[in-house]
């Protein structure tokens, strides 16, 4: 087990540096950011090469790069170059917002999602199964984006029954946290179904059902926990998603969350407020991704063993 | 009972039962489903290459005495059959020509992310070891990052060229290509064929390219047929952010992306577009998961 936990600490912190690698090269060498802050011709040259040396532009890149990773290593992240505090302040001033949507979405889209896998997976090939599983294409293919403004268009401009976009009441949180939960639920709903399919055709169901355990225990006690591993791997990105997953909705809704501030960012090319997003995404990612591959060893006994891993 | 009963019987009389036979394989290996989603497709492929002979203006023609007009059905006229757009622009001439970009843009990227998957797997698979365990941890890293999110970002700092949009797409989906190449590469190599065209001393690239490629690009081609939809998705969320495709450039989610703005005047310049976007992602799903189950099932 210390064996098991060991490799999967070791593959996560991989992980998180090739993240951070890569944020900062591509940040750093797709454009002088100086030159996208002022107006070449417009600027003394003297105004830029102040610019450059306060942000440490004018030293060469690997220099940049290992300031950089021992900056972070101290938690200094560098400060915003819109708003004059630290990014990490920048950032997480509007994490609340983006976790109100999507903690409430996250255990929305996940019961919603399982209870109508199961049901389409224990009454297969039935009209309701046909019906869930039709839904959940549709929430698949449909884009979030159009999603979101059908419900808008509906629900906002034609009922006016919720506002269409803002931040002010409990209200505003309704086509948000909808949108995402449909979106989600769909593909919840499909990897439950499929893995509940599987076991239940099992030698091991069959012997359940015919030594006389009823139905509902034969469900929660012998196929739930078999088929928990690609539920929980689904759980696992979806959780590893709940910072970074509303950048769209968040745009059509006007809500004030991260997702939001990393379009606006981009646009105004912030360096450190998109670099302070991207690890904050890839450590959201890289955490759950252990959680869930530590929860694999609880359920599932086999996945201890190193043979497993490589697999 | 009634049934089998009913089955033999007709059984019995030749003719029809054969003729029904005939009609149910045929619906078994062509569902009409699949039969409308090829249909659709077709159409897109057709208007995709055709589309500026379609159009009946210029997409980017401005025509300011005829703004926000509705669709001819809706209390507009004929000669903007879907109306028009904040700067009377001719909706249907947009939609055509979106789909034109919006279609060739995934095609494009589409064929890139097989390329750079096809590579790094043939290159894991021939050279194993670390070069193997590398590509691995790269494929490892970008599972664990939201492709959305690493678009976003070098997006808007590479700026906005239609090049390297389609460069950036076409790096979406690469890691599932790389994974299956590798996987089936390596299996290939303990076949026989591949062992005969090493003894007879065939280059490496001529085993890989010549011998193992042919054989494995069923489940390439399906692969990338599965792959499409996501990038027409990722291509229209960007577009729709305003941080993908530029205009006076027009795609789908562009067209959405400004069509929002006037839902409440103008709900046409947004919902034909997402429309199509929906019918034909749906359409290349519906088609990769039959020509999954019609050509290598153990793909799923």
């Amino acid at each position: 087990m210390l064996q098991f936990v060991s490799t999967r600490l070791l593959r996560a912190l991989v992980t998180l540096f090739i993240i951070v690698t890569f944020a900062f090269f591509v940040l750093r060498l797709a454009g002088d950011p100086a030159e996208r802050f002022f107006d070449p011709s417009q600027t003394p040259p003297e105004v830029i090469d102040a610019f450059r040396r306060e942000w440490g532009l004018d030293q060469p890149i690997w220099v940049q790069f290992y300031r950089y990773i021992i900056a972070v290593l101290h938690g200094d992240l560098g400060n915003s170059m819109r708003e004059n505090r630290s990014a990490v302040e920048t950032v997480f001033a509007r994490l609340p917002a983006t976790l109100w949507i999507m903690v409430p979405t996250l255990f929305l889209k996940t019961a919603i999602g399982v209870a109508a896998g199961m049901l389409a997976a224990l009454y297969r090939n039935s009209v309701f199964d046909r019906a869930i599983m039709s839904a959940s294409i549709f929430g698949f293919t449909v884009p979030p984006f159009v999603l979101a403004l059908v419900l808008a268009l509906v629900f906002a401009v034609q009922l006016r029954w919720l506002p269409s976009g803002g931040y002010a009441t409990p209200y505003h949180m309704i086509l948000p946290i909808a949108t995402l939960s449909i979106a989600g639920a769909a593909v919840v709903a499909r990897y439950t179904r499929s893995a509940m399919v599987e076991v239940l055709g099992r030698p091991f169901v069959r012997t359940a059902a015919a030594k006389g355990v009823r139905s509902g225990q034969v469900v929660t006690k012998h196929v739930l926990p078999n088929a928990a591993v690609p539920i929980v791997t689904v759980f696992g990105f979806m959780m590893g998603n709940v910072v970074g997953g509303a950048v769209v909705v968040e745009s059509v809704f006007s809500w004030p969350g991260i997702g939001r501030l990393l379009v606006t960012s981009v646009q105004s090319r912030d360096l450190a407020v998109v670099q302070v997003i991207l690890l904050l995404i890839g450590v959201m990612m890289v955490l759950s991704n252990l959680l869930i591959d530590l929860l694999y060893g609880l359920i599932d006994p086999r996945m201890r063993s190193p043979k497993a891993q490589t697999a | 009972m009634a049934i089998e009963q009913d089955g033999l019987s007709t059984s019995t009389e030749g003719s029809v039962f054969t003729e029904k036979g005939k009609l149910q394989t045929f619906l078994q290996a062509w569902p009409p489903l699949v039969i409308l989603a090829l249909a659709w497709l077709a159409l897109m492929i057709f208007i995709a290459i055709f589309a500026p002979l379609l159009t009946p203006y210029d997409f980017m023609a401005v025509d300011v005495l005829a703004r926000l007009k509705p669709p001819a059905f809706f209390g507009g006229a004929f000669n903007h059959i879907l109306g028009t757009d904040q700067l009377g622009r001719d909706v249907l001439s947009r939609t055509l020509t979106s789909i034109r970009v919006s279609i060739t843009v995934a095609i494009c990227a589409t064929m890139i992310s097989t390329a750079i998957g096809v590579m790094l797997g043939f290159l894991a698979a021939y050279f194993r070891g670390w070069v193997d365990q590398v590509i691995l941890t790269i494929v490892d890293a970008q599972l664990a990052m939201p492709f959305m999110i690493i678009a976003i970002a070098v997006l808007a700092f590479l700026g906005n060229s239609l090049t390297i949009f389609v460069m950036l797409l076409g790096l979406y989906g690469w890691e599932q290509v790389t994974r299956i190449a590798r996987g089936l590469a390596i299996s290939a190599n303990t076949q026989g064929y591949a062992a005969a065209a090493r003894e007879i001393g065939a280059s490496p690239w001529r085993i890989y390219l010549r011998h193992i490629l042919p054989n494995i690009s069923a489940t390439i081609v399906v692969a990338m047929t599965l792959n499409i939809p996501g990038v027409i998705l990722l291509e229209s969320s960007l577009s729709f952010l305003g941080i993908g495709l530029q205009p006076p450039q027009t795609s789908l989610g562009n067209m959405v992306g400004y069509g929002r703005d006037y839902i409440q005047s103008a709900p046409w310049i947004m919902l034909m577009p997402s429309a199509i976007i929906v019918i034909t992602t749906l359409s290349v799903s519906i088609m990769g998961d039959w020509l999954r189950d019609r050509i290598d099932p153990t793909l799923k």
